[in-house]
């Protein structure tokens, strides 16, 4: 899958977890970013991209997510 | 003024550092010197009577101690049946150390006809705060050199720390403007050194008080009680040394043989109220468990002038500057650990 | 040697100058040697228990990083943390377990009577061992590089500004620093001793003319009445804030002089809106490290259980936080009150988003956000009675003396320390706000003159000296 095509279905999710309609993630886009990002959301966003995608984060990759382009990549990684 | 300063950045930080350090220096001096001159123009307050003791008094009875001396001896009890002049050197939560160190300022101006030692039965152990409380005599460092010895057992920085004119009156800004003259133009009944307690403790059950082992008798304080009551016998005061009524009971108490040994030295009788029935049953006569109010003390302070009347005041003393007791006699000092 | 002590006074700028004047390739030799000094003014053995924990933990590293296969590397990150945690614990909680263990098994009937040790805590030891076990995670994490500079690393442990009270800082910001050459630099210095100069604030003038207070009334409980045990927890909380952020300013400071950034310990933590926004501004070296080291783990492994994931993570998280403090009960408690409000902060955070959204006047808004805040603030406020009180029993007296809201007066102790401790108390905020804001940011408090800028810490050094606490001569007098 494209990567853009990935961030664009990740934004979707994103809308859906903090419940805010205007939402654009880009790849530098981190968690100081958006209001409403926490440990919780964190969370639920992470298994929600699972879920959507059909694919499993190791402890040590969602670990060491920095922004929404690194996660971004790894699903193209692990969808590809 | 930031353009004159050129030149390498070293020679700016110098001189930079130099300004800073003069700022702090010259208002040291200010600051100090004002804090000096409103400290003495006092008219109420420990600090006053502190400088009374120190400075002013020539009464022929001193009465020496922490909290108990301060609250338990009415002047007016002893001035009657005594015809002495009376002040109260008492200061709370004072140490020895603080005795010691008044007694040695008085004696370089006079020397007393008697003094009572109001001795804690805690007085001789060790505690720190004994130590950082002759904070309480620093602004006399100054002009008193036979008290310096008796500083440096604060630490052995105080020397230095002394350089600041500031230090000595360190945290006393507060008390001393609202204690100054303009404040209270009149005396204030300070002048006696006496500070009655009001109030009536709630009845309640006599405690015993045992000391946790780890408790030691203190080596500086006996060097202390020693140094004082050498001083009385010195100069033929009449010394009368005194444990005052107490709603705790400590038995086994260490101190108290710690005590016993240094009195027996020079021949010093303890005249021993803590566990006086007459007192302790009467819960009335306290403010608190270890203090007496004005009431208890009217009362205890007739009975201690009575029996200083009897005794025979007159054949005491010179017998007594028997040096064949070590100070550091092992017998009652605990070591160390 | 503690930093309020006339020693350090002589010390500090000794160092200073040796350091500077010690060529870059010699430094780490004489910044240890100093730092084992300061240590070893309070114990000597003190120093063999931190170099033991630095051997282990510098060969664990090492060894993570060469062995190949998962297996290796998970054995020697388990052997690292079970010495760390291991000495922590024996020094730190032996006898505490041994009064657990032996009462739970005097429930069963059982006569255990584990004795207890008489081992004096070593001085640092919770804070070099979380530094030394955050490094062995980076590096088992593979986010950074194992360091082979045996002396370097021994400086990273040892380093005396941070070694009594953090903060706990991360290897990946301070092993970086120790690698680069460090030139006298002037700027360092100034800000340096600023810093330094407002921490001894802080420590001396505010917390310390504090403690003299709540001693007085955490000492007799019994004796007091409502509103005076009140004031003194609120004294209290400020009082804990001053102590320790003046002592990690004061730590700040001292590397600073000498070139190196240790990171920023406390945001202004009382201005925090929420309790979560608290524990991201006070003591942040330790709650971030148990946010990257245990919480976010957590809750990354159990994401499926969803919320209750989430309140797994934040009761482990808080218990650590809590027992870290000290060995007691109280203080897992403290921890668990914390964990309890934050996990409701969390479940409720979108509705009192919306709720706040819906206040459109400014006003409203504006008391709004300042009942929370007060509010955040006395939830810290109960949380730390149980921090001071020495047993569960006493905590409970003091919060239910308070709870009767019984009629009494206030209890000033001695009227300057009251009124000391008050106005420290308000320049501290004052302070905060003008930082946090940039409120009455005029004239005197930054000016473009370097003259005024001096005459202001001047002015500061004259107050430290004038109300400043140097020992116990100061005292309340308590007389019931």
């Amino acid at each position: 899958m494209e990567l853009a095509e990935i961030f664009k279905q990740v934004n979707e999710i994103f809308k859906d977890i903090f419940e805010e309609d205007d939402i654009v993630i880009e790849a530098e886009t981190s968690a100081k970013d958006i209001d409403g990002w926490d440990s919780l959301t964190h969370m639920q966003m992470i298994t929600a991209v699972e879920k959507h995608f059909k694919i499993k984060f190791e402890l040590n990759e969602i670990l060491n997510f920095k922004n929404a382009g690194d996660m971004c990549r790894l699903i193209q990684t692990k969808l590809g | 003024m930031n353009d004159m300063i050129t030149g390498s950045p070293v020679r700016r930080f110098l001189i930079k550092a130099l300004i800073f350090i003069s700022m702090i220096m010259a208002g040291d001096l200010l600051t100090g010197s004002i804090l000096r001159t409103f400290y003495f123009q006092q008219t109420e307050g420990s600090s006053y009577r502190t400088t009374l003791a120190m400075e002013k008094t020539q009464a022929d009875l001193l009465i020496f101690g922490s909290s108990s001396a301060l609250h338990h001896y009415v002047p007016k009890v002893f001035t009657d049946s005594l015809a002495v002049s009376y002040f109260n050197a008492g200061r709370d939560g004072q140490s020895v150390f603080y005795f010691d160190a008044v007694l040695r300022a008085i004696l370089k101006r006079y020397i007393p006809r008697m003094i009572i030692l109001d001795i804690h039965p805690k007085q001789l152990f060790r505690m720190q705060e004994s130590y950082d409380r002759l904070s309480a005599i620093l602004p006399y460092y100054r002009n008193h050199p036979e008290i310096r010895e008796v500083i440096t057992l604060k630490s052995r920085f105080e020397k230095y720390k002394m350089l600041s004119s500031i230090y000595p009156f360190n945290s006393q800004i507060f008390s001393i403007l609202s204690s100054h003259r303009m404040l209270h133009p009149t005396p204030h009944g300070d002048e006696s050194g006496y500070v009655p307690l009001r109030r009536s403790m709630m009845a309640q059950p006599r405690d015993t008080i045992t000391f946790r082992p780890e408790m030691k008798i203190d080596p500086n304080k006996i060097e202390a009680l020693d140094q004082f009551i050498g001083n009385c016998v010195q100069k033929g005061i009449k010394l009368y040394v005194i444990q005052s009524p107490g709603h705790w009971h400590y038995p086994d108490n260490i101190s108290d043989t710690a005590l016993a040994i240094i009195l027996g030295k020079y021949s010093v009788e303890l005249w021993d109220y803590a566990d006086d029935p007459q007192f302790y049953t009467r819960t009335e006569l306290f403010q608190d468990l270890s203090h007496l109010n004005h009431d208890g003390a009217v009362i205890f302070s007739s009975v201690v002038a009575q029996r200083m009347a009897i005794e025979p005041v007159a054949e005491y003393v010179k017998k007594h500057r028997a040096s064949d007791v070590s100070v550091s006699d092992p017998g009652y000092i605990r070591p160390n650990d | 040697m503690l930093f309020n002590s006339f020693e350090f006074l002589l010390f500090f700028p000794a160092v200073v100058v040796l350091f500077y004047l010690t060529p870059h390739r010699w430094r780490w030799l004489m910044v240890s040697l100093s730092s084992a000094f300061f240590m070893a003014f309070a114990r000597l053995d003190f120093v063999l228990v931190i170099l033991s924990i630095i051997m282990v933990n510098y060969l664990s590293a090492i060894l993570m990083e060469r062995s190949a296969g998962c297996y290796g590397k998970k054995w020697a990150l388990a052997a690292s943390l079970i010495l760390d945690i291991g000495l922590l614990s024996y020094f730190k909680y032996f006898n505490f377990l041994a009064d657990n263990f032996n009462s739970l098994f005097d429930l069963l009937g059982l006569n255990l009577d584990i004795p207890h040790l008489s081992v004096v805590l070593p001085l640092g030891i919770s804070f070099y061992t979380f530094q030394a076990i955050g490094y062995n995670i980076e590096v088992y994490r593979g986010s950074m590089k194992a360091e082979r500079n045996l002396p370097l690393f021994l400086t990273y442990l040892l380093f005396f500004p941070k070694l009594i009270a953090g903060p706990i800082e991360r290897a990946q910001n301070f092993l970086p620093q120790l690698h680069s050459r460090i030139s006298l630099n002037f700027h360092n210095i100034n800000s340096g001793i600023k810093l330094m100069i407002w921490g001894f604030f802080k420590k001396l003038v505010v917390a310390d003319r504090i403690d003299i207070y709540v001693n007085a009334v955490y000492g007799n409980i019994e004796q007091h009445s409502s509103i005076t045990l009140f004031t003194a927890s609120v004294l209290f909380a400020f009082q804990i804030y001053a102590d320790f952020s003046g002592y990690t300013d004061i730590a700040r400071g001292v590397a600073r002089v000498m070139g190196f950034r240790l990171m920023e310990n406390f945001e202004r933590p009382f201005l925090a809106l929420s309790v979560s926004e608290f524990w991201r501004r006070w003591h942040i070296s330790l709650s971030s490290w148990a946010d990257d080291y245990i919480f976010k783990p957590i809750v990354a492994q159990k994401r499926y259980w969803g919320n209750w994931g989430v309140l797994y993570g934040v009761i482990i998280t808080f218990f650590v936080i809590g027992i870290w403090h000290g060995p007691s009960w109280n203080f897992v408690l403290f921890g668990l009150f914390q964990a309890v409000v934050i996990f409701y902060e969390l479940l409720t955070k979108k509705s009192r988003k919306r709720f706040r959204k819906k206040l459109t006047s400014p006003l409203i808004k504006g008391l709004h956000n300042h009942s929370t805040r007060i509010l955040t603030f006395l939830f810290i406020t109960f949380s730390m009675v149980f921090f001071k009180a020495p047993t569960f029993d006493d905590a409970m007296m003091i919060l239910s003396r308070v709870a009767t809201f019984e009629t009494g007066t206030l209890f000033l102790g001695s009227l300057s320390t009251f009124v000391f401790a008050w106005s420290g108390i308000v320049f501290l905020v004052l302070a905060e706000i003008r930082r946090e804001y940039g409120w009455f940011d005029f004239g005197f408090l930054s000016n473009k003159y370097m003259l005024v800028r001096l005459l202001k810490y001047s002015l500061l050094v004259l107050i430290i000296l004038m109300i400043g606490v140097f020992d116990g001569g100061q005292f309340i007098y308590f007389q019931f």
